[in-house]
């Protein structure tokens, strides 16, 4: 193993028992408190005329709703998972809190890894997917797919995660092809003050955080954490015998946002993680990983404004006998102008270099070569017209890219915007997003029993390629009632096959693009409070697929397999109470339709299923609440949700309890 | 109340005590229009109108609403009240339709449902002495005075001087020191 290993390995190391130190520190300060006063301020509604304005400043308000206006006036598919949502939900990960948007289907197959996928395509490895940590990609650039158990961050940090369903190509570039989630998280100087929890369960066996923010000079503010977490094992299907993926994982991360000037503003923020996963009960893989993002905004003008990003990113795994290492740097342009009243241009260019070592992978598996450097640049430009202003908008926009697989790719896209009076938006938009192959597509191989090739590395794949049509309305009929709707017809061509066939008597297989077809389906999302303090929100999602082989195809994946791994309904139903002695109860129903899955086994099918999630906390003031989470209450004797991430038919999830103590000051 | 250094045992000791002492004390929670209300009535006790904007030395502050009211009858209270002599006047309008009816408000809020708008609103009112007023985000970098912003549930605003200037309302000190930011 490389000398760079060692020493990164125990840099995080130093860092995280420096951080759980500083924890125990202050979780051992909280409890024992030393003698002080408390004011207790009590006004009537209409005294807060006699207020001074600088306790008025100080005055915790509610809000009815944080969702943000101008998501209303976008043209395309959008649903925005709010920091309250995430919060009521009890989900500790963020692809649990991703089972509160319509449109994906989320699906748990093992304690630390989850099949993610937007409109279609489901898969451990779905690669369809672009996901976003404030601009950071974090999608692995090897198989296009995401490493779930790698992304995470302070879940009370986590402003609001945006979910857009269909093709973002244009906007944000390669693998937006049947969505972008774009995870943002809170400034820094939102975060001032103190947060920890602590808390455990039955299989979210111990956790604990901590978040302190503070000024940094006038213009600058500033926020450290740390958080562990300590997650059991799932079990094999219909036992209760644990599949041995326990996992546990821990993080420092820090944010820096200053605004020096009012035209200048400045980011910069970083994390390292540690993660450590039982493979079998007596193997173990490790992960360890880092990240810095750093960002300019500059207003030029009441009229123009520059955004530039910079990252770096690594990743590292090693189990017994494989390890793996990934780098990317990534360094990103943006311009937005109006020009003339009607036009809202924005143009920019990027680029991004990947170091992948995989020199030291497991056999059967090679990769050829083992260590790659891969370079791509991109431009886009786009222009918002207003045809007519605050009624018609009309966008056109297209987004060129070269990679080092197929060399150049556009893609392209139109919008509409409508919005007759305040009450209705409806939208519109054609556009071509591709799936550029991958590392894995292109240079990964296998060896048979007989050190033969099993799996050929194959170098001339070509890009996925996708032409959607989506069609959608959002309705407002008062402040406590709104309405999403949306429906979309995908054509896809070009879609990835592994083809397999006998050549001198044992099985060959490679990849190819052998497959074509297309997919449709309607989503919808309603929000409705009926009355003060009760929120309900209710979405839904109908999804068909109709995949068909080229003639020839010898594809070892039938197309009819992939249609049925995708559940073609869902819904789901979330509600918010706040009942007296400041007390919530949150609820949610959710139901997934069956799906089933050919595995070399035979066929496993999953039955529709309904989970219940509830919520009951309590706000003992000042900031001390109290939690406990009850998820999948009816599931007493555990179900599957997808087929085993390993060679297991399946897992089954359980019932779920725990309870979590917070204070925030 | 937003402790800036760590006095972890302060803090840890007001925490024991109220989580005793709060179970029993009902404490108000406003809404945020409620409190965004009083901020504007706040405002008017801050601000300086050109000599021109109001007829008489008893003429009331014009406080206006644009577009869909997020208030309620919250703003009505103001009626009820008074700042440096003068009372108050509220006017709504569901939309923008004549720039010469807004121009009698001293103090103009544009609600979120405006936004698409807002450019033309400013640009229409520019140089007649209204104290615009939104939550929209970028209201301020589109040439709005006074724009509202929450941070962790509290009410915060900033304020663009140089719109104020051109509008000829002079903003006390006091009220540019509370402000979260102040565009020059």
């Amino acid at each position: 193993m490389s000398s760079y290993f060692k020493s990164s390995e125990s840099c995080v190391r130093f860092l995280m028992r420096v951080n759980i130190l500083i924890l125990s520190l202050f979780i051992s300060a909280v409890f024992n408190p030393s003698p002080a006063y408390a004011e207790v301020q009590v006004v009537a509604s209409n005294d807060l005329f006699d207020m001074d304005i600088v306790d008025l400043m100080e005055l915790a308000v509610t809000t009815a709703s944080r969702k943000s206006e101008k998501l209303v006036h976008t043209s395309s598919a959008v649903y925005v998972i709010t920091s309250e949502a995430i919060r009521n939900s009890g989900a500790t990960t963020i692809p649990e809190a991703l089972r509160l948007a319509p449109g994906l289907q989320v699906a748990r197959m093992g304690s630390h890894s989850w099949a993610i996928t937007s409109r279609g395509f489901n898969n451990a490895y779905a690669n369809k997917l672009l996901v976003l940590i404030d601009g950071r990609s974090v999608y692995t650039p090897l198989f296009a797919g995401v490493y779930w158990d790698e992304q995470d961050t302070l879940m009370e940090d986590i402003d609001r995660i945006e979910v857009v369903r269909g093709p973002g190509g244009t906007m944000w570039g390669a693998n937006a092809v049947n969505g972008v989630i774009n995870i943002i998280t809170k400034k820094a100087n939102e975060t001032e003050g103190t947060l920890t929890y602590i808390g455990g369960g039955d299989f979210e066996k111990k956790f604990a955080g901590l978040r302190y923010g503070g000024k940094l000079g006038e213009n600058s503010s500033y926020r450290m954490f740390t958080k562990y977490d300590d997650r059991g094992s799932l079990v094999k299907n219909g036992t209760d015998e644990n599949i041995n993926d326990d996992w546990d994982t821990g993080r420092f991360g820090f944010r820096i946002d200053s605004e020096p000037s009012s035209t200048n503003t400045f980011m910069l923020q970083g994390d390292i993680f540690k993660k450590r996963n039982d493979y079998t009960s007596d193997s173990q893989t490790l992960k360890y990983g880092g990240d810095i993002v750093g960002n300019w905004s500059h207003t030029i003008s009441e009229k123009s404004k520059t955004d530039l990003q910079f990252y770096y990113d690594r990743t590292e795994m090693f189990d017994e006998d494989s390890s793996r290492i990934i780098e990317t740097l990534d360094l990103d342009f943006q311009h937005h102008l109006s020009a003339g009243d009607r036009h809202d241009l924005s143009w920019g260019a990027g680029m991004r270099n990947i170091r992948f070592d995989n020199e030291n992978t497991s056999p059967p598996i090679f990769y050829d070569p083992a260590k790659r450097e891969d370079s791509l640049t991109n431009v886009f430009l786009q222009d918002k017209i207003a045809v007519s202003p605050g009624l018609f908008y009309w966008t056109v926009g297209a987004k060129v890219e070269n990679n080092p697989y197929t060399g150049v790719e556009y893609q392209p896209n139109t919008r509409f915007l409508y919005t007759p009076g305040e009450k209705n938006v409806f939208w519109g938009a054609v556009s071509r997003a591709t799936k550029t192959p991958t590392r894995a597509d292109m240079d990964m191989g296998m060896y048979n029993s007989k050190g033969g090739l099993f799996l050929v590395p194959k170098k001339d794949m070509a890009s996925e390629i996708l032409v959607a049509y989506e069609l959608g309305h959002r309705a407002m009929p008062s402040e406590k009632l709104s309405f999403d709707t949306t429906i979309f017809y995908n054509d896809y061509d070009k879609l990835e096959t592994t083809e397999c066939g006998f050549a001198g008597g044992s099985m060959q297989c490679y990849q190819d693009n052998q497959m074509y077809g297309t997919t449709h389906g309607f989503e919808a999302a309603a929000n409705w409070s009926p009355v003060h303090d009760w929120v309900l929100t209710a979405t839904y999602t109908f999804l068909e697929m109709d995949m068909k082989l080229l003639d020839g195809s010898e594809s070892i994946y039938a197309t009819d397999e992939m249609e049925w791994e995708n559940p073609k309904q869902q819904a789901r139903l979330n509600s918010y109470i706040k009942l007296p002695y400041n007390m919530q109860f949150d609820l949610a129903v959710f139901h997934s339709a069956p799906v089933s899955f050919q595995l070399y086994t035979g066929e496993y099918k999953l039955a529709g299923y309904t989970r219940v999630d509830t919520r009951l906390s309590w706000n003992a003031g000042n900031g001390f609440v109290t939690s406990l989470f009850v998820q999948d209450v009816l599931n007493e004797s555990g179900r599957g949700e997808y087929k085993g991430a390993s060679y297991d038919p399946s897992t089954d999830v359980e019932r779920n309890v725990y309870l979590k103590v917070s204070f925030e000051k | 109340m937003k402790r800036k250094n760590g006095e972890i045992h302060v803090i840890a000791a007001v925490i024991s005590l109220l989580l005793c002492s709060s179970a029993f004390s009902s404490e108000k929670v406003f809404t945020e229009y409620q409190v965004k209300s009083v901020f504007i009535y706040n405002f008017a006790k801050f601000v300086d109108w050109p000599e021109q904007a109001f007829s008489s030395e008893a003429s009331p502050v014009n406080v206006c609403v644009l577009g869909e009211d997020p208030f309620g009858n919250e703003m009505d209270l103001l009626t009820k009240k008074s700042a440096r002599g003068r009372g108050f006047d509220v006017l709504r309008f569901s939309k923008f339709k004549d720039k010469e009816e807004l121009k009698s408000c001293h103090l103009l809020f544009i609600s979120k449902s405006e936004e698409s708008r807002i450019g033309s609103i400013i640009e229409s009112l520019s140089g007649f002495g209204v104290l615009t007023i939104s939550d929209v985000e970028g209201f301020m970098d589109s040439g709005g005075i006074i724009e509202f912003t929450m941070r962790e549930n509290k009410v915060r605003f900033a304020v663009n001087l140089k719109a104020s200037e051109q509008a000829g309302i002079r903003i006390s000190a006091k009220l540019l020191k509370l402000a979260e930011a102040v565009k020059k």
